[in-house]
């Protein structure tokens, strides 16, 4: 076991443990406009980023976008005119990303970034609401569509968060959205919603939506053409991620949730996400800078507090405790970034739903968890123990229930498991 | 009173769910006293802090990862709990907490 202040360390303890950040006095400054801004030296500093000096807006808004370019740029993932699709959530990361894609579009031609994008909105909002169609609902629509509107760069497309057969039929631009829409689309998306119905934690009905969402992603890049699709995940989404990914026995994929590019889709469609070394502060300050009119968001089960699910319990810890150690998201994102995948794909041995590698072969660990899970069930009976022993191995190789789980990884049987619905996996 | 003090206080990114969700309100602030932000914020937990103030107010100060601009400008650079409010100044808080 690690522990903190033993002899192994030569010291008298605490050394090795984490302080919290010391807040240091800042000294009485003018209100005036002369703080020089430390890149430009010219008077107007106005943000001030933790551990940077202060800076104008312009070098603030330069900086920023710097990041969005260099990790498209240092990485070469990004062929010239490539067709991209960029995910739109409503979020303020995704404002943001849809903001800048828009400015680095609009640079004279040494600097423009050369590709073609189209922004897809997955609208998702009947997930957090009960009931038919509401004012409220008629009144997010318009503001998403007024927001993608003053990007007239793009073309904007809508897509409701439906059974992935029906994606094709559903994708409407934007700009031409018929007057039914709403009423057209409101018996597939309670469909979905009663899918969601059949598991029974939140933690699987988080996980399940996760990876849908990329799935329809992919379905949507294919039927854009699209060979990227551009996320704005930033580095506290992707630092609580990980840990939740680890937590939920999808450690052996947890790189690619992380990483820069994910190239588990089908069609050889990759998962961008430019924005993952912003921080939640540069994004908040980004919307200021930029005067964006943020839109309501909501993520799925956030409502129901820390400890509802091991995602919401996973993003409350990393948040609480980023307060007083401000390094705490990069460091768990750092290491992230370090952790290699298993790179021996072949797509008959990826998760049907997920589409990571199957990690299930030859592991003692699912053996010893299947076994153990196998003991608890028998209570007291006296089986034979060679007879549990071949019940385990039975389970890991995804012999369940007389069901042929063999192409469905660890942490999508454990959604399995948690649901009604057998064929929830296949959809 | 002519010496009142008049500003606005803004709230986004969630900050304003622990204020009657109220994005953006303008306040008077009698001139009895020198108001600083330090007041400010004691202010606004006794007067207008709905909800849950561990979430919003640590000690005498904000909790970490409330970003406060006093006019578009940091507050780390116009010596945080210290600045003196002048008229119509706008201060916005920002949340970077989104819980679980």
């Amino acid at each position: 076991m690690c522990s903190i202040g033993e002899d192994d360390f030569g010291d008298e303890g605490g050394v090795h443990s984490m302080i919290p950040d010391v807040k240091t006095s800042q000294p009485q400054l003018s209100i005036d406009n002369d703080i020089l801004c430390n890149k430009c030296k010219q008077p107007g500093a106005t943000y001030k980023l933790a551990f940077r000096e202060p800076e104008c807006k312009e070098c603030f808004l330069n900086y920023v976008r710097h990041k969005f370019r260099a990790a498209l740029g240092s990485s070469k993932v990004l062929p010239k005119n490539a067709n991209v699709l960029l995910v739109f959530d409503c979020s303020a990361q995704s404002l943001v990303l849809l903001d800048m894609l828009h400015h680095a579009q609009t640079q004279n031609t040494f600097k423009r970034l050369h590709c073609n994008a189209t922004v897809l909105y997955i609208d998702d909002y009947q997930m957090h609401i009960d009931g038919e169609c509401s004012p409220e609902y008629e009144k997010h629509l318009k503001d998403v569509q007024s927001t993608c509107s003053t990007y007239e760069h793009f073309d904007c497309y809508i897509l409701p968060l439906v059974k992935t057969d029906t994606v094709n039929d559903l994708i409407f631009n934007l700009k031409y959205l018929p007057e039914e829409y709403s009423a057209n689309v409101d018996k597939h998306k309670s469909q979905f919603k009663e899918l969601l119905n059949c598991m029974r934690s939140l933690t699987s009905k988080q996980d399940f939506i996760k990876h849908y969402r990329s799935k329809v992603i992919g379905l949507a890049a294919k039927h854009f053409q699209c060979q990227f699709a551009f996320k704005a995940d930033i580095s506290s989404d992707l630092a609580s991620d990980l840990l939740a990914a680890i937590a939920l026995g999808r450690g052996g994929s947890a790189a690619l949730d992380v990483a820069l590019v994910d190239n588990r889709l089908d069609d050889d469609i990759k998962i961008v996400r430019p924005l993952k070394d912003l921080t939640e502060e540069e994004i908040n300050l980004y919307v200021i800078a930029q005067n964006l009119k943020l839109l309501e968001q909501r993520s799925y089960g956030s409502d129901f507090g820390p400890s509802a699910s091991l995602q919401n319990l996973t993003k409350a810890f990393v948040e609480d405790l980023q307060q007083n150690y401000s390094s705490t998201v990069s460091t768990v994102f750092r290491t992230g970034s370090k952790i290699a995948s298993q790179m021996d794909e072949k797509s008959e041995l990826c998760c049907v739903f997920c589409k990571s590698v199957l990690d299930y072969k030859d592991s003692n660990t699912l053996l010893a968890i299947e076994f153990s899970r196998i003991v608890s069930e028998c209570g007291i009976k006296t089986e034979d123990i060679s007879e549990l022993s071949m019940e385990a191995h039975k389970h890991v190789e995804g012999d369940i229930e007389g069901r042929d789980l063999t192409k469905v990884c660890h942490a999508c049987r454990n959604i399995y498991a948690d649901s009604s619905n057998k064929d929830i996996l296949l959809l | 009173m002519t010496g009142d003090l008049k500003i606005v206080l803004e709230f986004s990114a969630g900050a304003e769910l622990l204020f009657d969700n109220i994005k953006k309100r303008e306040i008077t602030l009698p001139s009895t006293e020198k108001w600083t932000i330090r007041n400010l914020l004691k202010w606004m937990k006794e007067n207008i802090l709905r909800e849950r103030p561990e979430l919003f107010i640590q000690g005498d100060t904000v909790r970490p990862g409330i970003l406060v601009l006093i006019n578009d400008t940091d507050w780390e650079l116009l010596g945080e709990l210290d600045y003196e409010l002048q008229q119509k100044d706008n201060i916005l808080f920002i949340s970077t907490l989104h819980g679980g």
